[in-house]
């Protein structure tokens, strides 16, 4: 781990209570349990997992969109739980999130040119209209849009577009970390390519740290510097590097489950069998057990931990 | 502010929109003029002119008082609106604070105001209004209140859902993101959008608001006479039916006319404001 961390995840749970019936015992999920993890500033770190993994609520948690149940975040030696509501809006411009809609992240009502200097205003920060107007042309020059796209309203715009005007919006106050949630999974193939293009470029002009949130493994291996490989919840491995063999059986189960776009390469695919448990009802040992071809009876009793190593399993590849 | 200009446009431009706008233009314009525009004051009795039938003299007659009929509608035309435009405001306004609250911050508060509005949804507004006029005694004030009561319901409603589905858009937490407060989201964000069906559900209550009306004021519980009012004058006009039946007839007209004109001006904006209909046609 990282001295002196941009952001430093600790022991990070989010439990949500759902009630199936009025007199019925409410019933916990474990979204997020016990995540723990550093950003190194300029970093990219991917999250990977199948939907309903965790990884989006931990996205949130980490912005402190939604609260914690447990654990902490610290933001470049500040416990974001601690903040004030003045001091988080502040924490704010340094601090943003790029979404996985582009369709809904900017109001209809909006222009692309509001949307961007909408920051400024929420944040209360006094300019002339000279300084507003060169600030959108900055912005969306930066992110690769005509100027003249500022008067144009969302559904004038293409869904690569709105994306890049969503990281234009990001942007806008100069913020240290951004959170991309699957910020290209609504977009086609070639759209994809520009948008992670653009957020690589940007990542080098600016000193970025991202925490990059997706479920396609091949990408996040291609844009990020180390893997966290969520399993229901929990961290199942760490990859170190982004070319680094994986060690957990689910992660190479996912790994193998990227497309291969060149036939001749296309080897076959290991099936995972079996089924994912319950998110409410978690077995008391590995959660990865039931689908798991390396099980043994320890897997199905204690739950193993994520250790130096990096990789919560007991039989690791 | 354009986009709005041109949803008006794109209603008057159709027919019906045109006429029914056209109606309602004449109808306000007699509500505010009319001690300039009523050929006698509503008021002037003359017993040896009453029960004429419609002549050069009186255009629609004249009342069992003697009273000028059409002097009467016009004057009743400003008490109609005046209390459908303002008792649906207050229901709408205070409706959508109370339904904006409940849907955005949700809890105990939303449990409860849900409760009470469910409740009152279940009776017919003018029993609701019936009983607030029986409590408050009768009057144009109480009739107006009893209105605003009888349709808070309606609204609360409508605004709660309206933001509860627009509490999850990603604009929403992206406003959020990005430093925003309660009141900010909430006023720059979800109501501008939750605003459109709430107005035009309002303006179709008018025309029910002022049907509620004419029927209290038929019963005797809204409008104290002199002031004329719609359906008080067709209320008196029920004696007259057989000997003079323009009394009960005109009144009833100028009520149906109102009422349809101000549901075919809000059809057609609903129309006109289909932005999704209008997109998948583009």
């Amino acid at each position: 781990m990282a001295d002196n961390p941009l952001v430093a995840i600790r022991d990070l749970s989010r439990r949500f209570a759902s009630r199936p019936g009025l007199f019925a015992r409410p019933r916990i999920q474990h979204a997020v349990a016990d995540v723990t993890l550093d950003l190194a500033r300029g970093e990219v770190v991917g999250v990977v997992g199948e939907s309903g993994c965790g990884k989006s609520t931990l996205a949130r948690l980490v912005l402190r969109l939604i609260e914690p149940t447990a654990g902490r975040v610290i933001f470049d030696g500040i416990d974001i739980g601690s903040l004030d509501a003045g001091g988080l809006r502040r924490l704010r411009r340094r601090m943003q999130m790029v979404f996985q809609d582009p369709y809904s992240a900017i109001d209809p009502r909006q222009t692309i040119g509001e949307a961007v200097s909408e920051p400024f205003r929420i944040q209360q920060i006094r300019r002339t209209r000279a300084e507003a107007e060169a600030e959108i042309e900055r912005l969306l020059t930066l992110v690769g849009l005509p100027v003249g796209m500022a008067r144009n309203h969302p559904h004038q715009l293409s869904g690569g577009q709105k994306q890049r005007a969503g990281i234009a919006r990001a942007l806008a106050l100069n913020p240290d970390f951004l959170v991309l949630d699957e910020p290209t999974a609504s977009l086609d193939m070639s759209i994809q390519a520009q948008i992670i293009t653009v957020l690589e470029d940007l990542r080098r002009e600016l000193g970025l740290t991202y925490l990059f949130i997706s479920h396609d493994l091949g990408l996040v291996r291609y844009f990020c510097d180390r893997v966290v490989v969520m399993y229901l919840g929990r961290v199942v491995e760490i990859l170190p590097t982004a070319r680094a063999a994986p060690r957990h059986p689910y992660t190479r189960a996912l790994l193998e489950s990227t497309f291969e776009p060149n036939p001749a390469r296309r080897r076959d695919v290991a099936r995972l069998g079996g089924e994912i448990p319950s998110a409410f009802n978690l077995p008391p040992g590995c959660a990865f057990a039931a689908r798991c071809t390396r099980a043994s009876a320890e897997c199905r009793t204690t739950r193993p931990e994520l250790g130096p190593e990096a990789v919560a399993c007991h039989h690791p590849l | 502010m354009a986009a709005n200009r041109s949803v008006l446009a794109r209603t008057l431009l159709t027919p019906r929109g045109g006429i029914a706008a056209g109606f309602l233009a004449v109808t306000v314009a007699c509500a505010l003029l009319s001690p300039w525009i009523a050929p006698y004051a509503y008021d002037l009795q003359n017993l040896s002119q009453a029960n004429r039938e419609p002549s050069a003299l009186h255009w629609l007659g004249t009342d069992e008082f003697g009273r000028d009929l059409l002097s009467r509608i016009i004057w009743g035309a400003r008490t109609s609106l005046a209390v459908g435009v303002t008792s649906i405001a207050a229901s709408v306004i205070c409706g959508m604070t109370l339904g904006a609250a409940a849907g955005y911050f949700g809890g105990a508060f939303d449990r409860a105001v849900t409760a009470v509005v469910d409740l009152t949804w279940s009776f017919p507004e003018i029993l609701i209004a019936l009983i607030f006029v029986a409590i408050i005694g009768p009057g144009l004030n109480s009739t107006a209140i009893a209105i605003a009561i009888g349709y808070l319901a309606q609204f609360t409603r409508l605004t709660r859902a309206q933001v509860m589905a627009l509490k999850t858009e990603t604009y929403v937490e992206a406003t959020i993101s990005l430093g925003a407060g309660h009141l900010y989201v909430l006023f720059r964000r979800i109501l501008p959008n939750a605003l459109t069906p709430v107005v035009v559900a309002g303006m179709l209550a008018t025309g029910d608001a002022i049907i509620l009306e004419a029927t209290l004021g038929f019963f005797g519980l809204g409008a104290q006479p002199p002031t004329p009012s719609w359906g008080a004058m067709m209320s008196s006009g029920t004696a007259q039916i057989f000997i003079a039946p323009w009394i009960i007839i005109f009144p009833g007209l100028a009520i149906a006319a109102t009422v349809i004109a101000i549901n075919q001006f809000g059809d057609a904006l609903i129309d006109a404001l289909d932005i999704r209909g209008r997109l998948r046609e583009g």
